[in-house]
């Protein structure tokens, strides 16, 4: 029985560049809000984040062949959005430089050199996103990419019914992130 | 960073001439601009999801047009008996609307057709879907005909022949394959898919013993002699003297059946030594859990709506339509997440390809399917609006 919602996103990236239509459906599914949530934020037009995230996965489907064994699929969908928008705004500053402000609160900011913490930073951003939406999206997406865990195989080890495994690894998670995002914030303090 | 700056940084980028500390740059202003969030509903969201999926559906598609099958769809309907609701919250309303799947373009399944292997006596198998019609063996004192498309015929040229070894024979068919099979004592066969009947070329004078797998819908010729016929499928030992009846006993279903169209049978469950005689219109079914058999009263046509050109489903779940749908299409079925527990029924033509038939099913409940090159996956419609 195949349940790709079970597998994780590494597992559906080596099927996807097999040509598994299901598992780009799957990663679509798990994906497709957070990046168009995101994409509306920094463009405040529906149109144009729609036809962005639609380029961005017809761009996947297109080189999934060409996919890394180790892809990390969220980086990957992370970073293709920020350069698409990245790409958007440059080309849109050049029709009308006045109309759109490109100022940001603290215009002192240091630029973060490693690249690692950047990228850490950019799903940070995004996935704090997963709070805006619905409720269902948001278990799948936090217990199968987050923890590389199955509801059932954490049920399974816990002795417990898959019901109370996504109460408890929700509240978890949340832990985990409120820690994860001041350790974040404590590096920029010191650099 | 002054804005100027960054409209620079902007430029050196869109050119492609930005070096790594000022691609940094960029990415680390890209991390402040524009933090508040944007109001979007759950609905827009949705709408968003499904639109972008089906333009993405459309640049991958290779013809597969949706209007085509909603149309086909509205004229099965009509034939459409009936749906069961089993559910007691969910609301019993009809989802119309599809969640478009990549893999509807993948492939379709076409339906079944005449196709069956012949073992003979010796072990040598003929496949029969391709073959001329004419003698194809002769098995002892019987030779073998393939009379028309789909159907294989013996005839006994020594009918009062002194008794010899019973030659037996099985014809068989696959997944996606049906086959007519009249015997040496004029008793007719019609095979269902993924089934067999092992039997001797000609009978002796004792009982007329045959032994079925899958599903077979037999017209028995009566002897004059009162010379008994017996069906072996499974657990089920069927013993007639002349009779029309439907014998089903597929190992993945719960339950094996017997159901009389007339005449009359009498069944004895092997399993426990149980017997039933039943009348037209009744049948009998053995439980393969606890090996339980009961009989009830039903429209015993329909047990036969197979071999007239139709499935036609009563009060069933996804899980055996989909069997039925395996057999007949060659399919393989897998589950993806929650399964809808309504009950579905309807007739549907065995002639349409998956697709038509898996679209009309959609429509009757919560389910959902994507066609795969190699299988179909059923999941459970979930409505994006309450999503």
């Amino acid at each position: 029985m195949v349940t790709y919602e079970c597998m994780s996103d590494t597992e559906l990236a080596g099927l996807i560049s097999a040509d598994d239509h299901g598992a780009f459906a799957e990663i679509y599914e798990r994906y497709f809000r957070l990046l168009y949530v995101h994409a509306l934020k920094k463009l405040r037009d529906k149109d144009e984040a729609r036809d962005l995230v639609q380029d961005l996965f017809a761009h996947l489907w297109t080189r999934r062949a060409s996919f890394d064994e180790q892809i990390n699929i969220s980086n990957y969908l992370y970073a293709s959005v920020r350069n698409r928008v990245i790409n958007l705004v440059a080309h849109k500053q050049v029709a009308d430089k006045y109309l759109l402000s490109l100022a940001v609160d603290d215009m002192k900011i240091e630029a973060i050199t490693d690249h690692r913490i950047r990228e850490r930073q950019l799903a940070e951003m995004i996935e704090s996103e997963i709070g805006a939406l619905p409720p269902k999206m948001r278990e799948v997406f936090e217990l199968s990419r987050k923890l590389n865990f199955t509801h059932r195989e954490i049920a399974i080890q816990l002795n417990l019914s898959e019901q109370s495994v996504r109460s408890h690894v929700k509240g978890a998670l949340r832990i985990l992130r409120t820690k994860f995002g001041t350790f974040i914030n404590l590096l920029l303090f010191f650099k | 960073m002054q804005e100027d700056e960054i409209r620079q940084l902007l430029e050196k980028y869109r050119k492609g001439q930005a070096n790594d500390k000022e691609v940094a740059q960029l990415e680390t202003w890209y991390l402040q601009w524009r933090n508040e969030p944007f109001p979007v509903s759950a609905d827009e969201l949705e709408e968003a999801k499904l639109n972008v999926w089906e333009n993405l559906n459309k640049k991958h598609s290779r013809g597969f047009n949706r209007p085509r099958w909603f149309a086909a769809a509205s004229i099965l309907l009509l034939a459409v008996v009936g749906v069961y609701y089993f559910s007691q919250k969910q609301p019993a309303e009809v989802k119309v609307d599809n969640k478009l799947t990549l893999n509807q373009v993948a492939k379709d399944f076409k339906p079944g057709g005449n196709r069956a292997l012949l073992t003979l006596a010796g072990g040598k198998k003929i496949v029969l879907n391709n073959l001329q019609n004419g003698q194809i063996s002769v098995q002892g004192m019987a030779s073998v005909n393939k009379t028309s498309e789909g159907n294989l015929s013996y005839t006994d040229h020594a009918d009062n022949s002194p008794e010899g070894n019973q030659v037996m024979n099985k014809l068989s068919t696959p997944r996606g394959g049906q086959y007519h099979l009249t015997l040496t004592d004029g008793t007719q066969v019609w095979l269902n898919a993924a089934s067999s009947i092992t039997f001797p070329v000609r009978f002796n004078q004792g009982d007329r013993v045959v032994t079925v797998t899958g599903e077979a819908y037999f017209e028995v010729a009566h002897k004059t002699n009162n010379q008994v016929f017996k069906v072996i499928a499974g657990k089920q030992e069927i013993t007639v003297l002349g009779t029309r009846f439907n014998v089903r006993n597929y190992d993945d279903d719960k339950t094996a059946a017997t159901t009389l169209l007339s005449g009359s049978v009498h069944i004895k469950n092997t399993a426990t030594g149980k017997v039933a005689m039943l009348t037209p219109g009744q049948e009998a079914k053995i439980a393969r859990a606890d090996n339980n058999l009961t009989v009830r009263q039903v429209n015993a046509e329909n047990a036969i709506c197979w071999k007239l050109g139709y499935f036609l489903f009563d009060n069933q779940s996804i899980e055996s339509i989909m069997r039925v749908m395996s057999r007949w299409y060659d399919v393989d079925v897998a589950y993806q997440g929650p399964v809808t527990k309504e009950r579905f029924g309807g007739t549907f033509s065995r002639s349409a390809n998956l697709s038509e038939t898996l679209k009309n099913l959609e429509i009757l409940g919560r389910v959902h399917f994507k066609i795969m090159p190699d299988k179909v996956i059923v999941t459970e419609y979930i409505s994006p609006k309450n999503d």
